[in-house]
């Protein structure tokens, strides 16, 4: 008797714990399909009939094909920036032992606990100075820079794994040092490549606050800062755009996230219990 | 002789190994930080050359503890930090042992409960401004069906309830992470232990408490030291669902009001003291953090 009352607790635990994780997105989606009349007077019905129209007009009227062109370009450069210097750094810092290993390191770690609100006064003023204020290339170093922590600190845990013997046995081959880390180094460590992606996609394809303070025309704006610029202008009272442009917003976020999703408890395990 | 040229050819590679990554990182992220300290000494307006600014020494910290609005924000940020401390650990606890010993298909679940936590801030206060509407939102309607009236209130647009309602959503979208960090914490304790315990006759709530907890001490150390770290770090998520407001700054954080006095009140010198004060916080608390777990692998 107790070990039934104990498994229907349970049960219903999780099935509260369903609906408040899961029920807000199957809302969206739905409601993304409404037309306005019918998300005012049955906010909780399946659609009556599926209003793709809602996503055209996002597409349009939003913007979101601007929107989504830039944060892709965006999203593209700072990734490949900051995880090409950051394999660099991270096979330094464990390959090479030299009296400099632990205060790089260490400089680089403190970044790691800095937001970006914490220093988006002096960014501004920085790409001002630098003529990059309202470029592609401008606000894809920034998210590169800030990258750099969380990316180093992983993949050089990634990089430690691999066994010294190697190296020696290719140096003795007369192999260079690029080529140990092209050839030898990056193949096994791909899972690691994979950990750095899946968070750094992540966090430069759903920034706001960056995106938002150093884009200033609208044709730069980024899919979250297009988003939420567009929900308090043109579709303020369009709600089902809106929320069709919150799903759109957020497909790709899942495709990376489904397809790499094993990889995100070792970028936990790696990145957070010991920082 | 030998010994020299070989660390010096080690000391060129380091070097020519970290130059980008050290260059972009020191121009863009290190420089930022440094800045933001060094402005806070000044009283920039932010809008004029810097040139122009004095020095002004410790006068920015001073008036912080006089600036009601400062305070405010501070007493907000204090109150959400103990909130998201209290609950969250618990409940992501709660939530990954269950998943890990009473539910069948975990991993599908556990794929699916992450799902908050990798949707874009924008999209989430979107989501929840909604749902907490105060005439059609998803809450309201449901307490109006529920004969609860009196209750279906504007949660994110009263100032007695704006906090809490922002807090709830934190911790909505905090919670799976720290879920699946108790969940890995979890399924690295041998199983010895837990077989040990069952054979000495120990029911799941001793096992819980005299074995589970007590090995995932670490976890919990962690969990802990990321969320005080991420309270302070609150943003995006507030700046974005009541830009600070309702009535009198009612969820006024630090960084946002820090946000207001920089770019919208050109006090760029005391906005920067403001994110000064956290930057010194959650470095402090770093370091603390450093200097007792240096001390616990010694144990």
């Amino acid at each position: 008797m107790k070990r039934l009352i104990g498994r229907i607790l349970i049960a219903l635990f999780l099935i509260i714990l369903s609906i408040l994780t899961l029920g807000p997105l199957v809302w969206t989606v739905m409601s993304s399909f409404k037309t306005s009349g019918e998300l005012m007077l049955q906010p909780y019905s399946i659609p009556a009939k599926l209003q793709w129209k809602n996503y055209a007009d996002a597409w349009r009227l939003g913007n979101f094909s601007t929107y989504f062109i830039n944060s892709i370009i965006v999203t593209f450069i700072s990734l490949l920036l900051m995880i090409s210097v950051s394999s660099l750094a991270a096979f330094g810092l464990s390959h090479y032992k030299t009296r400099f290993n632990h205060p790089t390191l260490l400089y680089i770690l403190f970044g790691q606990m800095i937001s970006a609100a914490m220093v988006i006064f002096p960014l501004v003023i920085i790409l001002q100075k630098m003529n990059l204020t309202d470029s592609y290339i401008g606000i894809s170093l920034v998210y590169a820079a800030g990258g750099i922590p969380f990316s180093v600190f992983v993949l050089s845990n990634f990089f430690k794994t691999i066994p010294q013997g190697l190296f020696e046995a290719a140096q003795l081959d007369g192999c260079s040092e690029i080529k140990k880390f092209i050839s030898i180094a990056l193949p096994l460590i791909k899972s690691g490549l994979a950990t750095v992606f899946l968070y750094q996609f992540l966090w430069v394809w759903n920034e706001f606050t960056i995106g938002f303070t150093l884009i200033r025309s609208s044709s730069m704006r980024t899919l979250p800062v297009g988003l939420y610029t567009a929900v308090f202008g043109v579709l303020q009272t369009n709600y089902v755009v809106a929320f069709a442009g919150t799903v759109m917003v957020s497909i790709p976020t899942f495709i990376i996230y489904l397809v790499f999703q094993k990889h995100l408890v070792k970028g936990m395990l790696a990145g957070s219990i010991k920082a | 002789m030998k010994k020299t040229i070989q660390e010096r050819y080690k000391l060129k590679w380091f070097e020519l190994f970290l130059a980008p990554a050290l260059i972009l990182y020191t121009i863009f992220w290190a420089v930022p930080i440094l800045s933001t300290l060094s402005f806070s000494f000044t009283n920039w307006s932010g809008i004029t050359p810097l040139s122009q600014a004095d020095f002004v020494g410790l006068k920015n910290f001073k008036q912080m503890t006089t600036d009601p609005i400062f305070i405010q924000s501070l007493k907000n940020n204090f109150q959400y930090g103990i909130v998201m401390v209290l609950v969250v650990p618990p409940l992501s606890f709660m939530i990954a042992y269950l998943l890990d010993t009473h539910v069948p298909f975990k991993k599908f679940f556990g794929v699916l409960a992450y799902i908050p936590a990798i949707l874009p801030s924008v999209v989430v206060m979107l989501l929840w401004r909604w749902i907490l509407n105060a005439q059609y939102g998803l809450v309201n309607t449901l307490l109006r069906a529920a004969g609860l009236d009196k209750f279906a209130i504007g949660w994110l647009s009263n100032v007695e309830t704006a906090l809490w309602a922002v807090t709830f959503v934190s911790i909505w979208k905090t919670i799976p992470v720290y879920m699946i960090l108790a969940l890995a914490g979890l399924q690295q304790i041998p199983v010895e232990y837990k077989e040990a315990a069952i054979i000495d006759g120990a029911n799941e709530w001793q096992r819980i408490i005299h074995v589970i907890i007590p090995s995932m001490r670490g976890v919990f150390y962690t969990i802990f030291t990321l969320i005080i770290i991420d309270v302070f770090r609150v943003f995006e998520l507030v700046y974005i669902m009541t830009e600070g407001g309702p009535g009198y700054y009612s969820t006024e954080m630090l960084l946002t009001y820090m946000y207001k006095t920089s770019f919208s009140s050109y006090m760029a010198g005391y906005g920067s003291a403001i994110a000064a004060t956290t930057i010194i916080i959650v470095l402090f608390i770093t370091a603390l953090n450093m200097k007792l777990s240096a001390k616990y692998d010694e144990e």
